[in-house]
């Protein structure tokens, strides 16, 4: 029989236990924070942030959460030190409708050590195999798409660059039936597989409209080899690693690795890199849960939008934004996120990412107040004109006043012609003028004593010289001999 | 034009180059709104380097020679949306690693980049003049660069448009002020432009009281020769450009080789008949095939007097 003391003491070892369990959750963004247009409903730029809520080991939460406009309320966004509301708030999951298309890309290794038997008897190929189609539990025709591709260290380019993004259920698993059993001589392209998987499904993401959930999932049973007879030019060593990492890292996605096997033979620290989550799995059952948590991880999301704090898109130029949200549950019990940094490109204005949806569009209707501002239109036309004339005073006027006596305006003259005059030009009276002395005429030009011209005959040639009277040559005339 | 002068323009050129691209840029932004941001930055870097080539080289072409042959605009602008290409292209690695950490140093050395590989495009006209113009350039266009990105950075919370103009406008500046700049800090010599018998010449180079730079290790070409009939497709053929009758189109070299500069026919005007009808004189005496010049000699070069002034008398 137990005691009351000792059940009281167990009862209370449990709520701690499951008190700690429960503050060890928290939200990770699940996706690169987005610019979207909320146009017509605002001007203002917004941004939409997607998150999930994760234990302490990376797994999904599922928590009891507010409906839309509650969890609205009890969301903070945080940007830099600046407390914002978001407008709109929705938690996602599997069974609710999605707004977005979700795109996922499945690289499955193929490489020799996949074709290893496992205690099942099963190899790890035919055990990937029949694991993947956990992933497609609850696959939503008209938002997922879907594409499972092989690669080793052959043709790896070719071979995922002609991915087919399945957009039904039938589709998937007939590309996971389709998968290459792996050879013996097949190797590991790790890297080069990851950066390549990024482009094929950002060049997807284009075509679906919006701004679709992305997601890329690598299955490895071992590390990145690459050996002589496999693909020129695939990633390797160190460097090949931070390309990749970097890779991942600029393009926003969610990148879930998973490390299948014998953990000695995978080499965690890269995959880790390599990833935003990464789950290990050394049979079928630890495999289907990887691959549920990574459907999980995709289809059930928290997603916040919020208003930027400044009035239009020009005014983001230059900025970078430290982004962080929190989460006040029913019961009282905070999630918080890590921190994004959301970065307005080196030079221009920042673009948008994508647009509001119609829920967005809604809600920004009601609450972000409207900044119709006249002042953000005009203000490129005045900085246009303002540094356009600060120029043209620069170029004409200030050049007048440091070297004036290059500058020469004109008059018009009483016959309507204009002539030239310079800015020490003087008005000099006819005896002055007279007064004045002057250069000898050229031959042919000289005035006679009465004031006439001589006649000029056939033979009289006009020479002009050269006018020497500012140079040296003047002064060293005697020495030469022209 | 004195080298004061051509400095004075070239770095207003500049600034042009940099308002007129920050207009576009602009404009650009307000049609395609969905674009990545590393493609934003590469079209406003290359957007950058085609003005600032393409004015650079006209504007240059216009003082210094009789007229601005398309080409060479066309050759400018090219050079120029590669470099900037170039830029926002070795930017994105750049922003993939220290994006997140140091934002600001990312957006400086956008900035520096830009500026200094559209200075390097820009410099290359010159190098067979002037080898140092192209490291000038590059430090110059760092410079501006530097100073574009700090006002981007500085002033982008407080007035976006404006930040982002006076970026552009300073990276132009700055590039032009340092193509400018090479040759008038490295000049070892001066040619002078004194008068004319020529009024073409007169008239283009006699109020602006022309100069042109002279450095030890470099070779000149004086000539009458228009632009238009150059063959190069970036850079005039004639550096020291005079349109006088009384020149021949490929006149003389003028050259500083081991701490001296000398003087010289042109081989192209060499021959007898050439002789007779092409004058150069220095000190009064014809030049037959080449003279050593001294501080403050006179140059006659057809109808045109030249005075060269020196620092390195030796």
């Amino acid at each position: 029989m137990i005691s009351p003391v000792r059940l009281a003491i167990s009862t209370l070892l449990m709520l701690c236990a499951a008190s700690a369990v429960a503050q060890s959750g928290h939200m990770d963004f699940a996706d690169r924070i987005r610019l979207v247009n909320c146009d017509p409903s605002t001007s203002k730029p917004c941004f939409r942030a997607a998150f999930n809520s994760v234990d302490a080991q990376g797994s999904p939460l599922d928590l009891n959460l507010p409906p839309g406009k509650d969890l609205r309320r009890q969301m903070t966004i945080k940007l830099d030190n600046q407390e914002i509301d978001p407008f709109f708030a929705v938690s996602q999951t599997g069974q609710t409708k999605a707004a977005r298309g979700r795109v996922a890309l499945i690289l499955v290794d193929i490489s020799g050590s996949m074709n290893i038997k496992l205690p099942s008897g099963s190899t790890r190929f035919e055990t990937a195999q029949q694991a993947l189609e956990q992933f497609l539990e609850g696959f939503d025709s008209s938002v997922d798409r879907v594409a499972i591709v092989p690669f080793e260290s052959h043709n790896v380019a070719p071979q995922i660059q002609a991915a087919q993004f399945a957009t039904n259920k039938t589709g998937a698993l007939l590309q996971i039936q389709a998968l290459t059993t792996p050879q013996p001589r097949n190797n590991t392209a790790l890297y080069s597989a990851v950066v390549l998987g990024l482009q094929v499904l950002a060049e997807q993401a284009q075509t679906v409209p919006g701004s679709p959930e992305t997601l890329l999932i690598v299955m490895t049973d071992g590390k990145n080899e690459v050996y002589k007879g496999d693909d020129p030019g695939l990633l390797d060593g160190p460097a090949g690693l931070q390309q990749a990492a970097n890779a991942v890292q600029a393009s926003g996605t969610q990148v879930i690795g998973i490390g299948f096997g014998d953990p000695a033979g995978i080499d965690t620290a890269a995959l880790r890199q390599l990833s935003t989550k990464l789950y290990m799995a050394d049979n079928l059952d630890r495999l289907k849960q990887a691959f549920s948590f990574a459907r999980t991880l995709q289809t059930n999301r928290i997603v916040a939008t919020f208003a930027a704090p400044v009035d239009d898109r020009s005014s983001l130029e230059g900025r970078t934004y430290h982004v962080s949200a929190s989460l006040t549950l029913p019961n009282g019990q905070h999630l918080e996120s890590g921190e994004k940094i959301w970065s307005a490109p080196e030079m221009s204005v920042p673009s948008f990412d994508g647009k509001c949806d119609t829920d967005e569009l809604k809600a920004a209707l009601q609450i972000v107040p409207s900044s119709t501002n006249w002042l953000t239109m005009l203000r490129p036309v005045l900085v246009f004109f303002g540094l356009g004339t600060l120029l043209l005073v620069l170029w004409f006027w200030v050049p007048r006043l440091v070297w004036p006596e290059q500058y020469i305006g004109t008059f018009t003259t009483q016959g309507g012609g204009s002539m030239r005059w310079t800015d020490r030009s003087q008005v000099w009276s006819k005896s002055r003028a007279a007064a004045r002395p002057s250069r000898p005429a050229p031959p042919g030009f000289e005035t006679r004593k009465d004031g006439v011209a001589p006649p000029r005959v056939p033979g009289d040639r006009t020479v002009v010289q050269p006018d020497f009277s500012k140079s040296r040559l003047q002064k060293r005339g005697d020495e030469r001999d022209y | 034009m004195s080298l004061y002068q051509t400095l004075y323009f070239m770095s207003l050129v500049g600034g042009m180059a940099g308002l007129f691209s920050w207009v576009l840029t602009a404009l650009i932004s307000t049609v395609l709104v969905s674009q990545s941001g590393w493609v934003s930055d590469l079209v406003s870097a290359t957007i950058l380097g085609a003005f600032i080539g393409g004015l650079t080289v006209a504007f240059s072409d216009h003082w210094s020679g009789n007229r601005i042959l398309p080409r060479w605009v066309i050759s400018g602008v090219l050079i120029g949306i590669t470099a900037g290409a170039a830029a926002g292209l070795v930017q994105v690695p750049i922003t993939n690693n220290l994006g997140d950490t140091s934002p600001v140093l990312t957006r400086l050395i956008a900035w520096m980049l830009a500026g200094s590989l559209i200075g390097l495009g820009l410099g290359l006209r010159w190098v067979g003049v002037n080898r140092a113009r192209v490291a000038h350039a590059f430090a110059g266009g760092l410079i501006g660069g530097a100073l574009g990105g700090l006002i981007f950075a500085g002033l982008a919370a407080s007035v976006p448009e404006l930040s982002q103009a006076l970026g552009f406008v300073f990276v132009g500046i700055g590039i032009c002020f340092g193509v400018t700049l090479a040759p008038i800090l490295l000049r070892d010599g001066v040619l002078q432009f004194v008068s004319s018998g020529d009024p073409r010449a007169q008239s283009k180079f006699g109020r602006a009281h022309k100069e042109w730079e002279i450095q030890q290790g470099d070779s000149y070409v004086i000539g009458s020769q228009s632009p238009d009939m150059s063959r190069s497709r970036y850079r005039p053929e004639i550096d020291i450009f005079i349109p006088d009758a009384g020149i021949a189109g490929r006149h003389a070299i003028l050259l500083g080789k081991a701490g001296r500069f000398y003087v010289a026919r042109h081989p192209n005007s060499a021959d007898q008949a050439s002789m007779a009808r092409y004058q150069l004189r220095v000190r009064g005496k014809t030049v037959v095939t080449s003279q050593e010049l001294r501080d403050s000699d006179d140059i006659l070069v057809g109808k045109t007097a030249l005075k060269f002034v020196t620092r390195r008398e030796k």
